[in-house]
């Protein structure tokens, strides 16, 4: 069989350019923020108080998340599917769960069992479980 | 999981007509039927809720269910006939796998997975080519042993001889600069992927019942169910389909089946053409299909051309991709008309689908009083109406045949439905998070979608081999265009659901109006829409045909008057399968905002010839025919209007009668909260806005997610990179103008528009634009 196992596969047989430089930018940009106790309480403050964002109106403008926690938002969102987070809705307005992707086509999602009020409060508990598998992925580093 | 699901025949009908559906009561449970008109389809507890009208029609009852399955995945079947049971044999084609590792895939068979007789050329649970004989009791399995690559022609060769029980195999790959597309030209060392196996067997193939198929294998012989008229009209008699299975994913080129094992010079000569063999090759020849043969006059032909004089010809089921590069490509056409010889390949995915081909249910026979609107059969089991035991098929009932009944036109555009029907993107696209600004939210039917891939996929998606979806069949159910549905992308509704926003509103200001489909402006053209004094469209009609685009233009330039209230309208050239407009195709071209591109020389539609993608290469950019273009799309929050000096000149300021000169228009609404969202649209003098429009109001204060189109950036720079905080083409523009013989058109330019209208009661000033509008357009006479 040739299954090309005779040979260690390369990087690029493995697809490594992408993920490298996310590390970069994950350990550069992303980190020292998790990392700071305080910097950490107020990204999980200002996505708790506004998960999504607020439309403009006559009486304030635009709310949007600062810098900071839009590229940690960033880094969050562009994750693979595999082990990934979805909301799913059990009852309109009323009964939110997170669902756990595979990222294999056609197996179901896991629905979890906490249930939520809200899209947003669903958001915010999403949020909060990336941020500490973020900083378990690079625990040793 | 849900318990019931369906689809019906069309999506309009004239009263009088029938509509008949078909469903799928999961678990065999009986479910109920109630005619419903719908009326508003959100859910959302902070405007005026869910409104339904139940309507008495003969259909209404309960009916016992029963579990009906879709045949999902593309293949070639060549109807049964004793020629074709064979001893002897040499099965030769071009493939280009695009999945080989996913498991057994079948080339090219005359083989039964149960009974295992017959013979057949597969791709084996290895990832390699294999070839099977089997006579009942055992079976000879021979392969390669040599990996396939994705995205590579191979020539495969399996021979056999039934006298001295000689078996070979060949796996050869045919790498050129350019064959591959966007796959590899240099292939090193070859000798990884090639293979030439020398082996007997002992089994002889048995004589079946089995159809030869082309990219499938045979679970069971026949289905019951058949194929004739419609995109089938070349079928004389109709054909009963087997059940397939074990469907390949890539693309097949230059399928022969021969009688006598050929050597390899003489499977050479075959493979470029029977017509140029010599004598003794064309007597061995059992069935030699080109898929080009038919493809330069009928492209949308679904059936597949054997050039022997056998006329074992074939028909290509649940609508793989025709018009695709072969294996000998060379880039010096991308037209696949012009040398069709080069464009022989058809591309196979195992989650194509043209028809569910279910058994009728229940029929609807239009009463004849029943006026023109939007409609749903209602179907709920035990009498529940919870999302996983209630489905609604939407339609539409026409005004009577050839006639209006009110002045204003509603005109669905279900082309766009179609679009974007059963996308599954919250559970594949890895995007889809970072474009909606939020964690995909996923209802009971998604979780459904995401385990049942026979029903297809959308035109947003991606195939299981990461090639686009470029057709769309309604004849399915399509589970995201219901009322009630809240779309992941959008903050809440999207499409028909987000539509009813606006025929709420009609109904609730008393406006009477006529509901038709882009399908019956596709049949009756321009006719059809100047019945009507005012014609309005959707909040999204992204997906046009060129009639419809040349309605649209004709009726503006023949005095009628518009609303185009959408966003990125009339973006991508869409058409009709000729002989069946329930399936449409779209290729999405070089630019556009698009889940995929398609692959190089395959930009042409299959159904119409054409160059296919964005209606602005073709020279019918948007702003000709509604005065605005796709300018950015950002789906977290949406904004607000304000004013601008135009709205104030005598022409205009009917529109803004009691709304302020520096009032603050449409901060409110049901998608994202503001009247300008999700997707914007602007005016360009340089792309045909005709130079006499005005300039009403602009929507400003957006958020970063809101980008630029792609395809208006040459150069990705800051200062017009960034979203709504530093990009002046991140807004939407809101225009008027006039047109020949007294005809107009009013484009807010916002998909979230009519999100907005039923605010405070339907008391504010995007409902009050609307209504000097419409009014001012109802009246006889020039506009002042």
């Amino acid at each position: 069989m040739s299954d090309f196992s005779y040979k260690q596969p390369s990087n690029v047989q493995l697809n490594k350019g992408h993920k490298h430089t996310d590390d970069f930018i994950t350990k550069k940009y992303i980190l020292p923020m998790l990392r700071d106790p305080q910097k950490l309480k107020s990204l999980i403050e200002e996505h708790r108080a506004t998960p999504i964002g607020r439309a403009a109106t006559r009486d304030h403008s635009v709310i949007q998340h600062s810098q900071d926690l839009q590229t940690l938002l960033d880094k969050l969102r562009r994750g693979s599917k595999e082990n990934g987070f979805v909301t799913i809705c059990l009852k309109l307005h009323e009964d939110y769960r997170i669902g756990i992707t595979t990222g294999v086509r056609g197996e179901p999602v896991e629905i979890t069992e906490d249930s939520y009020s809200s899209e947003e409060a669903c958001e915010h508990a999403i949020f909060l479980k990336r941020v500490n598998r973020l900083l378990e992925e690079y625990s040793g580093e | 999981m849900l318990k019931i699901t369906g689809y019906s025949d069309k999506y309009s009908a004239h009263p009088g007509e029938e509509i008949k559906f078909y469903i799928n009561a999961e678990n065999n449970d009986k479910f109920d039927v109630q005619l419903v008109r719908l009326i508003h389809g959100d859910t959302n507890p902070e405007g005026p809720g869910y409104k339904e009208e139940e309507i008495s029609a003969s259909c209404n009852g309960t009916y016992e269910g029963k579990n009906q399955r879709i045949h999902g995945g593309s293949y070639i079947v060549v109807p049964q006939h004793d020629n074709l049971n064979i001893e002897s044999f040499t099965m030769q084609a071009y493939i280009f796998p695009t999945t080989p590792d996913k498991g057994r895939q079948g080339i090219l068979t005359k083989f039964n997975e149960q009974d295992k007789k017959g013979f057949g050329l597969f791709v084996d649970d290895n990832g390699c080519l294999s070839v099977e004989i089997g006579d009942g009791s055992q079976v000879t399995t021979i392969s390669s042993e040599k990996k396939l690559l994705r995205k590579v022609w191979y020539l495969v060769i399996a021979t056999f001889d039934a006298k001295s029980r000689r078996l070979t195999l060949h796996q050869e790959p045919r790498v050129t600069s350019t064959n591959g597309g966007l796959g590899m030209a240099i292939l090193n060392p070859i000798e990884e992927t090639s293979a030439i196996i020398e082996t007997t067997s002992s089994v002889i193939p048995a004589p079946n019942d089995s159809p030869v198929l082309i990219a499938a294998t045979s679970l069971h012989n026949r289905s019951g169910r058949k194929i004739s008229g419609g995109h089938f009209k070349e079928v004389l008699e109709p054909i009963e389909l087997p059940e397939q299975t074990k469907t390949f994913n890539g693309k097949i080129d230059r399928p022969r089946l021969s009688n006598v094992a050929l050597s390899k010079a003489e499977i050479e000569s075959l493979a470029s053409s029977y017509d140029e063999c010599n004598t003794h090759i064309r007597s061995t020849v059992v069935a030699a299909w080109d898929f080009h043969a038919n493809i330069g006059k009928s492209i949308s032909s679904t059936k597949i051309v054997d050039t022997s004089p056998n006329n074992h010809h074939g028909f290509i089921i649940n609508m793989p991709n025709r018009g695709m590069t072969g294996h000998n490509w060379t880039a010096d056409e991308m037209v696949f008309h012009h040398k069709p010889e080069e464009y022989g390949a058809i591309h196979f995915h195992d989650d194509d689908i043209d028809d569910a081909r279910w058994d009728v249910d229940f029929t609807l026979k239009v009463p004849e009083n029943l006026k023109s609107g939007v409609y749903g059969a209602r179907l709920r089991v035990d009498g529940r109406e919870e999302s996983e035991f209630e489905d609604y098929i939407p339609f539409c009932i026409k005004p009577p045949k050839g006639k209006a009944t009110s002045k204003i036109l509603f005109l669905l555009p279900t082309n766009s439905y179609m679009a974007y029907s059963n996308d599954n993107l919250g559970t594949n696209s890895v995007v889809a998070q970072l474009l909606a600004g939020k964690v995909p939210v996923l209802n009971p039917s998604d979780l459904y979608l995401n385990e049942h891939r026979e029903y297809g996929l959308s035109t947003y998606s991606l195939h299981s081999d990461g090639h686009g979806v470029s057709i769309s069949s309604r004849l399915r159910p399509i589970l995201n265009m219901r009322p009630k549905y809240r779309h992941w992308l959008s903050p809440s509704l999207w499409q028909l659901n987000a539509d009813l926003h606006l025929t709420d509103w009609l109904e609730e200001k008393g406006f009477e109006f006529d509901v038709l489909t882009d399908e019956d402006l596709e049949h009756e053209g321009v006719n059809l829409l100047n019945r009507y004094k005012v014609v309005l469209t959707g909040s999204h009609p992204e997906y046009s045909s060129e009639k419809y685009m040349d309605a649209l233009e004709s009726y503006q330039m023949q005095g009628g008057r518009c609303f185009y209230l959408g966003s990125d309208g009339f973006y991508w050239i869409s058409e009709y399968h000729p002989d069946n407009s329930n399936i449409t195709e779209v290729r999405k071209g070089e630019a556009g905002t698009r889940a995929w591109t398609s692959n190089p020389g395959e930009y042409n539609n299959a159904f119409d010839g054409k160059y296919g993608g964005m209606w602005r290469a073709r020279g019918r950019i948007p702003s000709k025919v509604c005065g605005l273009t796709f300018t950015s799309y950002g789906f977290d929050v949406s904004s607000y209007y304000k004013r601008e000096e135009d709205s104030f000149k005598p022409e205009c300021s009917w529109i803004f009668e009691g709304i302020g000169a520096d009032e603050v228009i449409g901060d409110f609404g049901l998608v994202g909260g503001g009247a300008a969202g999700l997707e914007l649209d602007r005016y360009d003098l340089e792309f045909g806005t005709p130079h006499n429009a005005f300039y009403l109001a602009r929507s400003q204060d957006h958020s970063n997610m809101m980008l630029q189109v792609n395809e208006e950036i040459h150069f990705a720079v800051r200062g017009y990179y960034g979203g709504g905080h530093e990009n002046p083409m991140v807004r939407a523009d809101m225009i008027y103008y006039k047109t020949p013989n007294n005809g107009a058109m009013f484009a807010p330019g916002s998909l979230a528009w009519c999100g907005s209208l039923s605010h405070n009661n339907y008391n504010n000033n995007v409902s009050k634009i609307m209504e000097n509008t419409l009014k001012g357009f109802l009246k006889d006479g020039p506009l002042p």
